[in-house]
């Protein structure tokens, strides 16, 4: 989502209105005034993302002098035993970098398709008092054709966890067609 | 930009940090407390008074332990991986109004440090970053514990966010811009004109998401510390561990923050004109800001110890079959709505 967000914002200044941000009136939040003049708005957009600049050199302070100073008041004797990856005492038994099955692969790949919709809802959603009826009208037939698509994978099971009510199961599911059904936990 | 500005902004700036890692130490003492009496315990109480001072002890312990890094360990990414996790959480706070205005020096000072006009793009886009500290904590250590850790935070992502975007979606269609004082403004008035009065349904998606969001139970699956002894952390031991800890403190009161922006007016106080009452009214914005997030605060600690884990499939199911239609819905009623009296 970060990095369409990103995207996104990076198409935002252009924003019909921009409130006076010189002045940053918030006692007079209603008001907006229309601005002509961009490089007054592209200034305060320098601003207020430089301070967040600020920001950041400050988090990024904050995380590594700690560590610098820590180095130094610290003891440091490791042995390999201190050094072992922990296994409730027992000696670890090869490296957790193996493949294994993660499960929600599918679901994954449709979270990325419901999240570049999100990313499209945004924008429509802050003109969406001017546009009115046809913004309303587009984003519906917009948002139907992708649930349509939720409707599938959820009757599909590709939703569940444990995929027993697999009807037409094939490819990857082909495997559970014959199992019985178990009592459905509630 | 003149010299004075740029103090103004410096100052705004510490004073946030600061207050932001004060309250972080509040609320570890908070928590600890709370869910002591919670439990018929007393909690810690020897150092300082009340054993105020224990975050400080805390943190001084944390500076003076050994920092080990497992052999097996990916070292570059190890290290790295709190700080990609405590970085945006400590950034969030930058974009979040505090309080109305104040007129210092015969200029008026906006009590928010930065009024970026993507405000609430800002915060989501951040708090999706955090997400990668957590897996890559994971699977940087080699451990069983930590890749398991920090592939349920990745489902949990995938399960929760939607929802919740969704969820601000409908407030940006009330407020019709996505910088947070505009989200404010379209909630002054007396409090009936909040957001959770108009859009209760977002706010109960939001909320449920906002835990999710924050690895608190009832869906901290990601240390789940009964089944994978730490989760993400397992691995990780003195100051590492404790920007873990503090990052999921700043992610809760960012949350916090967030959910009194959006839906209980910000630093609206009801009943009052806050701008007609000069610095008095700016003090009680400030107030009442504080004290809605404290409320909401508290509520992380309260949900702790009301409610029992979930499993993750159960998480998965909650936010695909549940919350997602339902935020969807939302969207379409309000949208209708909104075209229906915009109509007449």
């Amino acid at each position: 989502m970060g990095i369409a967000f990103g995207l996104i914002s990076g198409s935002f200044p252009s924003e019909k209105y921009v409130r006076n941000s010189i002045s940053l009136s918030c006692g007079n939040l209603k008001y907006y005034s229309k601005f002509a003049d961009s490089k007054r708005v592209k200034k305060s957009m320098y601003r207020d993302f430089g301070t967040i600049f600020i920001f950041i050199f400050l988090g990024i302070v904050l995380v590594y002098v700690p560590l610098l100073i820590q180095k130094l008041v610290a003891p440091s004797n490791p042995n390999p035993d201190k050094l072992a990856t922990y296994e409730c005492g027992e000696e670890s038994e090869g490296s957790a970098w193996v493949q294994f099955n993660i499960r929600f692969y599918v679901v994954a790949l449709i979270f990325l398709i419901f999240d570049v919709e999100v990313v499209f809802l945004f924008p429509w959603a802050v003109v969406f008092n001017e546009l009115g009826m046809l913004a309303f009208v587009e984003m519906a037939i917009f948002l139907i054709i992708l649930l349509i698509g939720l409707a599938y994978v959820w009757k599909k099971s590709d939703l569940d966890w444990v995929k027993y009510n697999v009807k037409y199961g094939r490819g990857r599911y082909a495997s559970l067609i014959e199992k019985p059904k178990p009592v459905q936990e509630s | 930009m003149d010299l004075l500005g740029f103090i103004i902004i410096l100052v705004k700036v510490l004073v946030v940090f600061a207050a932001t890692m004060i309250t972080v130490m509040g609320m570890i003492y908070a928590e600890r407390r709370v869910s002591a009496f919670m439990q018929g315990r007393l909690g810690p109480n020897r150092v300082g008074p009340k054993g105020l001072l224990q975050p400080i002890a805390d943190g001084i312990k944390f500076f003076m332990k050994e920092d080990l890094i497992p052999s097996g360990a990916d070292k570059p990414i190890f290290i790295l991986a709190p700080a990609i996790l405590l970085i945006p959480a400590l950034m969030t706070f930058a974009v979040i109004p505090f309080g109305s205005s104040i007129t210092i020096f015969g200029r008026e000072i906006a009590l928010q440090v930065a009024d970026v006009n993507v405000g609430i793009l800002y915060i989501l886009a951040l708090t999706s970053i955090g997400v990668y500290g957590i897996v890559l904590a994971g699977w940087s250590s080699n451990s069983k514990y930590s890749l398991l850790g920090g592939l349920r935070s990745s489902a949990q992502l995938i399960s929760y966010e939607l929802a919740m975007g969704l969820a601000v979606v409908s407030i940006i269609l009330l407020a019709g811009s996505l910088r947070l004082n505009d989200i404010i403004a379209d909630q002054q008035g007396y409090f009936l004109s909040w957001n959770v009065f108009k859009q209760p349904l977002a706010f109960i998606i939001f909320l449920v998401a906002v835990y999710a969001e924050t690895n608190r139970l009832p869906f901290d699956l990601t240390e789940a510390e009964q089944e994978l002894v730490g989760g993400y952390h397992t691995e990780y031991s003195s100051l590492k561990f404790a920007m873990f800890f503090l990052a999921e403190y700043a992610n809760m009161i960012t949350a916090a923050a967030l959910t009194v922006t959006l839906f209980f007016g910000g630093w609206d106080v009801p009943l009052l004109d806050e701008s007609s009452l000069g610095l008095l009214g700016a003090i009680l914005s400030v107030l009442s800001f504080i004290l809605k997030m404290a409320f909401f605060l508290f509520l992380f600690i309260w949900v702790r110890w009301t409610f029992p884990r979930f499993r993750y499939d159960q998480l998965m199911r909650l936010g695909w079959k549940v919350l997602l239609p339902l935020a969807l819905v939302n969207i379409f009623l309000t949208g209708g709505y909104l075209t229906l009296t915009a109509m007449k």
